[in-house]
């Protein structure tokens, strides 16, 4: 029997939209985004999830994330024990162990790359108004604990990447903005190493970077998933890299997943390469 | 002498003033016009409490902020969910309630009349402070430690979790951050070391009524902060010495009072908008608010 972290159980997403009617007046119109949507992620794999523009994957991730409320469904993450996301606030969710990346650059920008790190760690210590008077020097010393833990991850994912490792050690003190945005993902990426996360959804992490830091990226979630044991749910219209990291790939089309199977079977699906991939 | 010694405690006001609402506007981005609400209540409790119940100086200072930080808090959780422009409002509306109570309740405040005669604090039963040298002493004494707390609070994980928020709050929430809970907290802060000022103000001046709490003063008080700069310590420090300062220069260039009033408020507005467009982190701050 699979092993799974994640269940989505018909979850459906409509949007009121404001339409033009006969006479030309204004009406509304409901456009169904995710209709009764029925899908799971197993365990310690990376599953991609693609389709076309406005198909629904970002907004299916927000809904797991809590960022947007579906109309009907639920959604049940598994770890231990089974949690019911649809009833939760986001960062009740984010606090399970699910991070997420987003498909455009959410880092903070005027902390230094450093701060960036710590600011990720999933252990709040020092972060009540008072722990910097009454606990001062448990602080200190927790502050130190995840100096060393961001370092570690550095050394252990950049360890083939000199130039990389050296960006993100030595000018470790400098703003995060002074980073090129391939960089501000990957720093983005390397956070969600520091909280400890059980789940990873990235969506479209390899959009907008070179492709050597592409390369790199590939490198990172395989040693995320390989040497730390995570799940990765992750969406990509690269469907070069989603077949090189993943291991599952389901197509999103008119609301609900029309097809799963490997990457290889996905690319040479024929309905798939109908709606999405072109000739 | 006396006249500098008056200027440095109005200084040292102001500056705790700006420093407090640092922490709400340059630290999470929120925009509060009822600062001088919160000075005001500080004020006025700190009067009602030295002349009705006649408390000693620290009792004093502390129900003066509690109070303070109690209205802070309930004003935090309700409006603190909203977001920019409607945030403002919410504070502006809460700035124009506190005004009017203050100039209607004349029972207790004694409305436009004001509160005279407030009596001078006294610590540990014998030391009085009185007299311009030792409301001088006792203004940088509170000022020090008002800086120390908020230095260590901007430098703590508290101060980088709501650098986090300014930067990026949906990026917080899925970081696990309780971004509420976090505002309400340092906007319930901030309203506490605001009270400090206003117990200064008034057992300083011995005398207040509204007007010193008014919207205008909120807006002045935000002003010192953007002008100043935000994100740190420094950056307050200079907006409210640049406030304080530069109506006493005006003095020497020898406008007529009238006038000097006017040509206050025009170089306010005026300096305000030349530091949003060539210096939007102001003198010493360490980000664009805007």
């Amino acid at each position: 029997m699979k092993d799974v972290i994640l269940h989505i159980r018909g979850v459906t997403k409509t949007y009121a939209q404001s339409i033009k009617v006969k006479g030309g007046h204004d009406g509304i119109e409901n456009h169904t985004v995710l209709n009764k949507l029925d899908f799971s992620v197993e365990k310690n794999k990376v599953t991609a999830l693609i389709g076309g523009n406005g198909s629904g994957k970002t907004t299916l991730f927000n809904i797991i994330s809590g960022l947007t409320k579906g109309n009907e469904g639920y959604i049940e993450f598994v770890n231990g024990k089974t949690s019911i996301l649809s009833e939760m606030a986001p960062y009740k969710i984010a606090r399970l162990g699910i991070g997420r990346l987003f498909q455009d650059v959410h880092i903070f920008p005027e902390l230094s790359i450093i701060e960036n790190m710590l600011l990720a760690d999933n252990v709040r210590l020092g972060e009540q108004p008072l722990s910097p008077f009454f606990l001062y020097s448990k602080v200190k010393a927790k502050e130190k604990v995840r100096l060393e833990k961001a370092e570690k991850i550095f050394c252990s994912l950049f360890q083939e990447d000199k130039g990389l490792l050296d960006r993100f050690t030595i000018k470790k003190n400098e703003s995060a903005k002074s980073l090129s945005y391939g960089q501000q993902r990957i720093l983005g990426l390397t956070m969600l190493l520091m909280a400890d996360n059980k789940l990873l959804m990235l969506d479209e992490p390899a959009s907008g970077v070179n492709p050597s830091l592409n390369e790199q990226i590939a490198l990172i979630i395989n040693k995320m998933v390989v040497e730390q044991g995570l799940t990765i749910f992750l969406i990509e219209h690269n469907m070069r890299f989603m077949a090189e990291v993943s291991d599952i790939c389901a197509f999103l089309n008119k609301g609900r997943i029309e097809f799963i199977g490997t990457p290889k079977e996905v690319l040479e699906n024929e309905q798939v390469k109908l709606s999405y991939l072109g000739a | 002498m006396n006249y500098i010694l008056h200027i440095l405690i109005m200084i040292n006001i102001y500056i705790i003033l700006t420093t407090s609402a640092n922490l709400v506007v340059g630290m999470v981005n929120l925009l509060s016009v009822g600062q001088a609400a919160f000075y005001g209540i500080g004020a006025y409790v700190t009067a009602l409490v030295l002349i009705v119940l006649g408390l000693p100086l620290f009792p004093s200072i502390l129900l003066s902020m509690l109070v303070t930080a109690l209205l802070g808090f309930i004003i935090g959780i309700t409006s603190i969910r909203l977001k920019g422009d409607y945030f403002v409002l919410a504070t502006l509306g809460f700035q124009i309630i506190i005004y009017t109570i203050l100039n209607n309740w004349i029972s207790v405040t004694k409305g436009p009349y004001g509160i005279p005669g407030i009596p001078a604090p006294e610590a540990l039963g014998f030391i009085k402070i009185s007299g311009i040298y030792g409301f001088f002493i006792f203004s940088l004494i509170l000022l020090v430690f008002v800086i120390f707390v908020f230095y260590r609070l901007i430098h703590s994980p508290f101060g980088r979790a709501l650098k986090g928020i300014r930067d990026d709050e949906t990026a917080m929430l899925a970081l696990g951050r309780n971004t509420t809970q976090l505002k309400t907290q340092a906007f319930t802060i901030s309203c506490a070391f605001t009270a400090i000022s206003g117990f200064l103000y008034a057992s300083y001046i011995t005398y207040i009524d509204p007007t010193s709490f008014n919207l205008d003063e909120s807006i002045f008080i935000v002003s010192a902060v953007l002008i100043g700069g935000t994100g740190n310590i420094k950056g307050p420090i200079m907006g409210a010495v640049f406030v304080v300062i530069l109506p006493e220069l005006l003095r020497f260039i020898g406008l007529p009072d009238n006038i000097a009033a006017n040509m206050r408020l025009i170089i306010y507005g005026f300096a305000l908008c030349m530091f949003m467009y060539f210096r939007p982190q102001g003198i010493a701050g360490e980000y664009k608010f805007l």
